[in-house]
């Protein structure tokens, strides 16, 4: 049996992993989950932090975590220049104290799932260590604002020497480094500059560079010509989201999220129960980095069966009423459990 | 009336061409005041963006420009950079709506990306702080946050629209988007009668693909605009059919986004509807609204037909083909 932490935010996370359970007991995969709540749910569980060194230390020791969204604490709003103190982004926080560096985005369609295109498969692949998320900043007089876009050599060769050998183990032939090195000439530049030297030394892929805006353009147009997207942080967090959009939204997405020697596997869509009632969500935000863990573990089997029967399910027109339907978590979830207990 | 055209390199000419046929078309009488930019203006004038271009803009306060190259690895700096800078353009506006028989996925995308185009990250401000760690500067402040807002909600107000969505990463960047939040909440504040809101930016990326149609009037930091403004592109099918513009409180430059094309040109095969477009606002800027409005309806009327469409459309015409089928109905039309 294989141990996970299962880091628990809250909120529709709690829906989101009675389904989860169900499905794996259903797919006959036992897995010991050690529940660890953080951020809005450790907070309302009297822990004196939004992300207990506890929690951390078990993901660690552990090395495999499964994580449903953080929630900010009730009534943080958007934090501006001068207004209210609002703590960080704990989801940020928590992959910044675990040293997690690398964020694997898998971009495909599900089959039954309504989208603008059929047929996407690539991986967007995210630094999460620097550019602008390392928020250092000042207001140099009021008004006046400067932030740091922070690139080093460091973090950028690890992250593409990660990027190409994911590559290699997924059968991948090639890659597009994300910039905009015609402005940024140093930062990107930099970037740039070790993606071509980590490339050397991976000839059986093909290295291709792209400026961001025309790779937006591309991807609303021409999303299939894509096999692995590298990009920095920020450039990251926009493509990431565009690509959720183009094979129809939050349903289909996970993130993987990779430090030395920990994998987190990510829910990138979280709610509260006061925006969205509680047995209502959509389970599949937690569903899929499940199955990307299950196919990590080996037991691709199980991985297959519980997509088949998602994907069924979703054909058949039983959804959830984010997208539209009327089903409740639980009926959702024993929708995708009766297919795949069906001969 | 006197407006500068800067022509630019490869494809340029012959695209700037046939823009000034349709306006004349449309029967607006320009003297066209020819300046230089691009690889061509280096041989000329010894650099891609030359004082003399600028002067003409400041002189005539208006100018259609079409691609510019900026020559690669001789320490040039962004010709598009500097023309910004230098004449402080600070908005740069693009419309964005799906136009007939120029099939994408998306339908009844009707926007307008407003970018801030003298901040952020453009500045060029870097440096090597040891060797192997590089800091870029984001500047923001209060004046540029607040003018590029303002001119949002006016571009919405005066332009019939309804919705004004305000795009940042506060939640990362809580002092540079903090600040520019701000400013976005005050002024929105003074426009108590239009719609506004405010949206993470990879939320907004998500939206547009699943949804464009809830978009009306965007606004946004530089290189968040720069991003959103050809994701908004690709949504009508690409740089080679929409129009842009950046405008300032003095001069105002209007041009296609598109490349030079180097391949094809000087062949006749460019297509000019970019251009041709950016003309048309550029008519609606200087008062002449029918002018404007007759040449959008001809390119529509065009596209509707597929009536001499050039390759990258789909059909097997040339420039020449195109800009007479559109130069063709103007002339039914006032006939």
């Amino acid at each position: 049996m294989r141990n996970v932490v299962l880091v628990q935010g809250g909120g529709v996370g709690l829906d989101q992993e009675q389904a989860l359970r169900a499905i794996l007991r259903a797919a006959g995969v036992e897995i010991a989950f050690e529940v660890h709540p953080a951020g809005r749910a450790a907070l309302e569980a009297g822990a004196a932090e939004a992300i207990p060194q506890a929690t951390l230390d078990a993901v660690k020791a552990c090395g495999v975590a499964l994580k449903t969204k953080l929630l900010q604490p009730k009534g943080a709003g958007m934090p501006t220049a001068h207004g209210p103190a609002v703590p960080n982004n704990y989801n940020v926080e928590f992959r910044r104290r675990l040293g997690l560096f690398a964020s694997v985005r898998p971009v495909r369609n599900l089959a039954g799932l309504p989208s603008r295109f059929t047929g996407v498969n690539f991986h967007l692949v995210r630094e999460i260590t620097e550019d602008l998320y390392a928020a250092s900043e000042h207001e140099i007089v009021p008004g006046v604002v400067q932030s740091f876009k922070i690139v080093t050599e460091a973090a950028s060769l690890r992250f593409f020497r990660y990027t190409f050998a994911l590559a290699q183990r997924l059968g991948k032939k090639s890659i597009h480094c994300i910039h905009k090195a015609n402005i940024l000439k140093l930062a990107d530049g930099l970037y740039l500059d070790c993606f071509r030297r980590v490339a050397v030394d991976f000839p059986e892929v093909a290295a291709k560079e792209m400026i961001v805006d025309n790779t937006c353009m591309q991807l609303v147009s021409r999303p299939h010509q894509f096999e692995i997207l590298a990009a920095g942080n920020l450039y990251g967090d926009l493509l990431s989201d565009l690509g959720a959009g183009l094979v129809g939204g939050i349903s289909a997405t996970s993130a993987i999220n990779v430090g030395d020697g920990v994998k987190v596997y990510e829910a990138v869509y979280g709610a509260t129960h006061e925006a969205v009632p509680p047995g209502t969500a959509n389970p599949l935000p937690l569903i899929l980095p499940a199955v990307e863990m299950l196919k990590d573990f080996g037991e691709t089997a199980a991985a297959a069966r519980i997509i088949a029967a998602v994907e069924g399910v979703l054909t058949g027109g039983v959804r959830t009423a984010d997208l539209g339907g009327s089903a409740t978590t639980a009926t959702f979830t024993a929708a995708v459990v009766d297919n795949m207990q069906r001969p | 009336m006197q407006i500068v055209l800067i022509a630019g390199d490869g494809i340029g000419p012959e695209v700037t061409a046939a823009a000034c046929r349709v306006v004349a078309a449309a029967g607006v009488a320009i003297d066209w005041v020819p300046a230089a930019a691009g690889v061509g203006a280096v041989e000329t004038h010894g650099e891609p963006l030359p004082e003399e271009t600028l002067n003409l803009v400041r002189k005539h306060r208006v100018a259609l420009k079409g691609p510019c190259t900026t020559p690669v690895g001789k320490g040039f700096r962004s010709i598009n950079v500097r023309l910004r800078k230098g004449l402080d353009l600070y908005a740069s506006v693009r419309p964005v709506k799906n136009l007939p028989g120029v099939v994408t996925p998306f339908t009844g995308v009707d926007l307008v990306v407003v970018r801030e185009n003298t901040e952020g990250l453009y500045a060029g401000m870097e440096h090597v702080v040891v060797p192997g760690v590089v800091e870029s500067l984001r500047v923001i402040t209060r004046p540029a946050c607040e003018r590029i807002v303002r001119f949002a909600f006016e571009l919405a107000r005066t332009g019939g629209r309804r919705l004004v969505t305000f795009c940042h990463k506060a939640d990362v960047m809580r002092l540079s988007d903090g600040l520019f939040l701000e400013c976005a909440r005050e002024v929105a504040d003074e426009y108590p009668f239009l719609r506004f809101e405010e949206k993470p930016i990879d939320n907004v990326c998500l939206e547009l693909v699943m949804d464009p149609t809830k978009f009306d009037v965007l606004v946004m930091e530089n290189l968040f605009g720069d991003v959103i403004s050809d994701l908004c592109a690709g949504l009508v099918g690409g740089l080679g059919v929409v129009p842009g513009a950046n405008l300032g409180t003095r001069y105002a430059v209007f041009e296609a986004v598109h490349g030079s094309a180097p391949d094809i040109a000087g062949k006749g095969l460019a297509n000019p509807i970019a251009v041709v477009r950016s003309a048309a606002m550029m008519l609606d800027h200087i008062g002449e609204r029918a002018a404007a409005a007759r040449i959008e309806a001809a390119v529509v009327s065009t596209l509707r037909a597929a009536d001499g469409l050039t390759r990258d459309l789909g059909g097997t015409g040339t420039t020449d083909t195109l800009t007479d089928a559109i130069v063709r109905r103007l002339n039914r039309e006032s006939a």
